[in-house]
């Protein structure tokens, strides 16, 4: 699983040390600065000055003075029903028949000998349901008023007492409802669908003659090995992402349930920086010619190091079994070397000013496996102000709750790779079921945002239009880092208008435009600089729907962050009262000329 | 205006049932000429392999788009792959496999990714085992549903026995595979017929090159049923040989050096002389081509050859007078000035001249006399065919390396090759075992055997054998530490590997392989006789001289040893075929089959 930086930041850093808070009330403005300005050209063109301005702030005025205050819980409730209502006869239970459909057959199409089925069931439900609901929010929310306009039934409706506001809550309280019971139910479908899937049973077959070792019956296409303890207690192997316990009960060897495959980690992330050859501050990690940059290496035998702070890390968080962590290094080798031995490493915990360091923990790189390791709270070997010492892990290294890990490769001229969220403590761990409908949460905030756009742009569009709108919305939300990709990788002579003269020209993109003229080349540079500008601040207005795709947390395991969680319910609202605002005023303005 | 929208429609309407008529005639499931035409082209879903009902209900859920749906999933996997999520690029590849089930690069594409691509990015070598066996896993899918494409039973017969058998890990990965019951039992289900007979090793258990073999079986079954594979025959029919081949030389490398090794090499030369007696195909759609073809086609051509010299000693010179005539007086002065005064110039037009100055056969039957020209010519057109003939066996000989494999065939059926190997793995598990005097005394021994074979069969000199040997004597030299001289056994051995490692002195290559060539036939020669004879001393290298052993009658190099002596085909001759003989004596290092040795 690839986790960013940005991910690990709690509600209150991202919304006030990196200025969420800032950037939305920046965005806020601009969008009052541009709708006040079209409200007046557009008034302006209609009314005459004047009269077109005070139009335009007696709108904003009701919005505020009388609109907001006025608006009416059982009213938004009344039309919020009939919403219900309208898309219970528009047979949305058919998407609910769809998934069942899919999921019957999924076992066809999924790989049942895949090495963690886990992960790609979870993975396969969360993306499919994902996809349905949008398209579900999408259809209920796009044709919903112009049938009614069309339809004449909104004159029935804007006759009564009714405002503009509750119109815009009741449709999107409404179409929420049945999105969510729709969710609800899929959600509990796919959830016995994963644990249907996962759980199983073996037995213990081929024991050992001293009955201290075995193997388990082979059950969907994997089978495990085990080694008791001398209390009759083990744990087999890990296969297909997970373990199990056996026991000796009597005579007889008993095979537990699965560990592992379904669980949510509270992982402990921390902040990653390298040093270089000469033991400084001094790179990035170094990139040993793989296309993908999310690992960086660091070279064995030598000074280079990776270094992880880790902040807030108290001894509540851990169980009395000690200090868990967990690690997902790979490894580099630039030769074979002995290969039944894998490539090793050292860990060593140490306190922010490293008067107290612990010895080095050595390991074994355990490539594309969960590392689970442990330490004791106290009693660690090491070294305090340059003295040897017992260390004790809360009271000598995380003082304040703060300390180092630093990782370093043991083998010359082998190579370890890691990337930030690849080392992690493990706080105690949550339940799965948990974090399966935070990932449904996550899918549920999507269908808001998407039910909020076609709701807006339904008010001023007719249904189809919407619906191409607001699919617009949804590719971009995907698929809106392409933008920011070119936008950032294009120079001044790959905008649209220069890449459109070079079809014709048959001009490579990384050559020079050249028309023998200056002033005109010049010209295509200043028009496709602002339209890359325009698109990309257009980008922005559109919600990340990517960011709001947790389905990797659930199915690698890891529970969703908190603060991670709530960045999504506060982009959601954010978006829920911009469409609000904006479905408003076209409102409004179709009630005057009505 | 309804009028005219009432005929419109009723034209519409017309229009689509004189469509649909042709269409329904065409396409009737049996009768129709679509159906006719999928039964005689055997392109019927059912003809290609099993009907997947996963595969075409994903083709039909894609409504047409499934050129699309294919290049978004192709895109996926690559970039999974990039990313190292190798569990869904696994998964996407099975979609990729459902939406294009016929397409064979896929499944050949796709399983090299997993085997020898993914594979390797794993630290532990039994997750790599793993990946190999997904490669495998995908190719044998593949081969379910496309039961006419033996190219894909040949790409396993290549992951079963090299990957597993070749790569650095090959010990631990030959030791995973003959524990791997479910792959064993998986191979069986999966329609490989003989897994637990054909390709059981000595330990009664399968063995990776011995269940390669099988694959290859199934592929040339297939391709001998009429099936096609872009792949040449002989190199399709070399493999199953070969991996028997390879399967001995791995029980040798794991220290099974006695009969069991020697029987494992027996079959294994029984089947490559079996191979050479396959035709491979109808030259010029006259004559069966097989690879032991040669020593009859050099006997009749040496006939032939007799006829013509014997008929056209008169016209040979005329024709050879026509041709003087042709040429400028000025030109064939140049042949009169002595080849120290050449000029560069000179030289090249000599050489042009010589050459064109010797009539072809057509040109001396042109000039022999009526009553004997008809026969002439016939026989230069024989011999021309033969030639050509000669040629392709030659080329197809050298491609699949076929006098390499048939000696070494022979020589580690020896007992005292096996004993020589067995010494030698025994001196090295003496070191292990920190017994340097044994293993120096071990050495010794086996060093007199290993030059005897040398003597034997000098083309195993610079091959793997000798490879391996001059591994084993750089960890002798350790042991004595102190640099071997002239004294040492295999002083001619390891001179002569420096020679062909330095490869700048071309003449004395060819001599000291003449002369090896000569001394070995006389000692293989006098072997089948029953003779004794005295053992050649450790060689003594400078000068270059053939160390001819007056016991022995020298005889003339003849092409390895599957040429019985006769005395005959043996005596030199000055014509063409002895020319193609010699040459093919020149013990250029064979060319590798399809790179049998590589692994990634």
């Amino acid at each position: 699983m690839r986790l960013s930086p940005d991910q690990f930041w709690t509600y209150f850093e991202w919304l006030f040390v990196h200025s969420a808070l800032l950037y939305g009330f920046l965005l806020v403005l601009v969008l009052a600065v541009l709708g006040f300005l079209i409200g007046f050209v557009v008034a302006l063109l209609k009314h005459g000055p004047a009269e077109g301005f005070l139009q335009v702030s007696k709108l904003i005025g009701e919005l505020f003075v009388v609109d907001i205050p006025g608006t009416s819980i059982r009213r938004v409730g009344a039309i919020a029903r009939l919403a219900v209502k309208e898309a219970i006869r528009k047979k949305v239970l058919v998407v609910v028949a769809v998934f069942v459909i899919a999921i019957m057959f999924a076992g066809w199409y999924l790989d049942q000998q895949a090495q963690f089925p886990a992960r790609l069931y979870i993975s396969f439900v969360l993306t499919f349901t994902n996809y349905m609901v949008l398209v579900l929010g999408l259809f209920l929310s796009c044709f919903s008023l112009p049938s009614d306009i069309k339809s004449k039934i909104i004159y029935t409706i804007v006759t009564k007492p009714v405002r503009p506001t509750e119109l815009f809550l009741g449709r999107v309280l409404g179409f929420t409802a049945v999105g969510t019971l729709v969710l609800l139910l899929l959600g509990s479908m796919s959830y016995l669908f994963v644990v249907r899937g996962v759980i199983h049973e073996h037995e213990a077959i081929e024991i050992s003659a001293d009955g201290v070792s075995g193997k388990t019956s082979r059950q969907q296409f994997h089978s495990h090995e085990f080694v008791l303890d001398e209390t009759g207690n083990g744990i087999t192997n890990e296969t297909k992402g997970h373990k199990h316990v056996v026991s000796k009960v009597g005579d007889k060897i008993v095979v537990g349930p699965s560990i592992g495959d379904l669980e949510a980690r509270v992982p402990i992330y921390g902040m990653m920086r390298f040093t270089g050859r000469d033991g400084q501050v001094a790179n990035d990690g170094l990139n040993v010619g793989y296309m993908s940059e999310y690992h960086k290496y660091i070279e064995g035998d030598s000074l280079c190091s990776a270094i992880w702070t880790f902040k807030n890390v108290t001894r509540d968080s851990f169980s009395e079994g000690g200090l868990t962590y967990d690690m997902t290094i790979s490894a580099f080798r630039t030769y074979k070397g002995d290969i039944v031995t894998p490539v090793g490493g050292e860990v060593r915990f140490r306190s922010i000013d490293g008067s107290a360091v612990t010895e080095p923990f050595p390991f074994k790189v355990k490539e594309f496996q969960v590392d689970q390791r442990s330490i004791p709270f106290t009693g660690l070997k090491g070294s305090l102000n340059e003295q040897p010492a017992d260390l004790d892990f809360f009271k000598d290294i995380a003082k304040n709750g703060e300390f180092e890990v630093v990782i370093r490769c043991q083998d010359r001229n082998q190579y370890l790779g890691m990337a930030a969220g690849d080392l992690y403590f493990r706080a105690e761990p949550q339940a799965f079921w948990w974090n399966f409908i935070k990932g449904y949460i996550s899918i549920w905030l999507q269908m808001v945002i998407v039910i909020c756009f076609g709701v807006m742009f339904s008010t001023f569009l007719s249904g189809p239009v919407a619906i191409i709108a607001t699919l617009s919305v949804i590719v971009l939300g995907f698929f809106g880092f392409f933008v920011d990709d070119i936008i950032k990788n294009a120079d001044s002579d790959v905008g649209p208008v220069a890449s459109l003269i070079r079809i014709p020209l048959q001009s490579g993109s990384g050559t020079q435009l050249d028309l023998g003229n200056i002033p005109l080349e010049r010209a295509i540079r200043v028009v496709d600089k602002g339209i890359l500008i325009c698109v990309q601040t257009l980008s922005k207005a559109i919600p990340n729907l990517n960011e709001l795709h947790t389905a990797d947390f659930v199915a690698y395991g890891v529970n969703l962050f908190g603060g991670l969680l709530s960045r999504h319910l506060t982009v959601c609202a954010g978006y829920f009262l911009m469409t609000g605002i904006i479905s408003y005023f076209f409102l409004k303005t179709r009630e005057m000329a009505a | 205006m309804n009028k005219n929208s009432l005929f419109r429609k009723i034209a519409y309407v017309a229009a689509i049932v004189l469509l649909l008529g042709p269409l329904f005639a065409m396409g009737r499931p049996k009768s129709g000429m679509i159906g006719q035409l999928r039964a005689k082209y055997k392109m019927g879903e059912s003809n290609l392999g099993e009907l997947d009902p996963t595969s075409e209900s994903m083709r039909l859920g894609t409504l047409g788009m499934k050129g699309i749906a294919a290049t978004i999933l192709w895109i996926r996997a690559d970039y999974y792959k990039e990313e190292k999520y190798f569990d869904r690029f696994s998964a996407t590849l099975n979609q990729i496999s459902k939406l294009q089930p016929h397409f064979i690069s896929v499944w050949q594409h796709q399983a090299h990714n997993l085997s020898y691509n993914v594979a390797p990015e794993f630290e532990d070598y039994r997750q790599r085992y793993e990946w190999i066996k997904k490669g495998v896993d995908y190719l044998i899918r593949g081969t379910k549903l496309n039961d006419r494409k033996p190219i894909l039973q040949y790409d396993l017969g290549h992951y079963v026995g090299n990957k597993l058998g070749k790569a650095d890990e090959h010990v631990y990965y030959r030791s995973l595979y003959s524990k791997d019951q479910e792959f064993h039992t998986y191979f069986r289900d999966q329609g490989l017929v003989g897994i637990e007979t054909s390709a059981l090793d000595y330990n009664q258990k399968p063995d990776n090159w011995l269940t390669g073999k099988l694959w290859f079986d199934q592929a040339v079954a297939l391709y001998e049923a009429g099936a096609t594979i872009k792949k040449s025959p002989h190199l399709l029919m070399s493999y199953s040989p070969l991996w028997q081949m390879y399967y001995g030389e791995a029980i040798e490398s794991e220290g099974i050096l006695d009969q069991r090794a020697g029987f494992a090499w027996k079959q294994g030369g029984a089947e490559w002389a079996n191979f050479g007696t396959k035709s491979l195909y109808q030259f010029r759609q006259v004559a069966d081509l097989t690879l032991l073809s040669r020593k009859e086609t050099y006997a009749e051509m040496e006939t032939l050859q007799k006829q013509f010299d014997e008929l056209a000693v008169e016209a040979k010179t005329k024709a050879e007078q026509l041709i003087r005539k042709g040429i400028p007086a000025d030109i064939l002065k140049k042949l009169e000035i002595p080849e120290k005064d050449r000029s560069d110039e000179d030289k090249s037009l000599v050489v042009d001249l010589e050459r064109k100055l010797v009539p072809s056969m057509q040109q001396i039957a042109a000039q022999l006399p009526p009553s004997s020209q008809l026969q002439g010519l016939e026989i230069a057109r024989k011999l021309i065919f033969l030639k050509d003939f000669l040629r392709d066996i030659e080329s197809y000989r050298s491609q699949v390396n076929y006098d390499y494999w048939e000696t070494r065939a022979q020589a580690e059926q020896r007992e005292d090759m096996l004993e020589a190997r067995s010494l030698t793995f025994k001196a090295d598990q003496m070191i292990n075992e920190a017994n340097v005097p044994g293993a120096i005394e071990a050495y010794e021994k086996a060093w007199k055997l290993w030059h005897k074979l040398f003597s034997r069969y000098p083309s195993m000199i610079t091959e793997e054998v000798g490879d391996d040997v001059v591994k084993s004597v750089g960890r002798y030299k350790k042991l004595i530490d102190e640099e071997l001289n002239d004294k040492f056994v295999l002083h001619e051995f390891l001179e002569f590997r420096k020679l062909k490692e330095d490869g700048t002195d071309g003449k004395a290559i060819f001599e000291k392989t003449e002369e090896m060539n000569v001394r070995a036939r006389a000692l293989l020669d006098a072997e089948l006789r029953g003779e004794t004879i005295p053992e050649p001393e450790p060689a003594v290298p400078q000068p270059v001289v053939p160390q001819a052993d007056t016991a022995v009658k020298p005889v003339e190099p003849m092409p390895a040893k599957v040429e019985e002596a006769k005395p005959e085909q043996a005596k030199p001759e000055s014509s063409e075929v002895k020319t193609e003989v010699q040459k093919e004596e020149m013990p250029v290092r064979p060319p590798t089959l399809e790179n049998p040795d590589s692994q990634n």
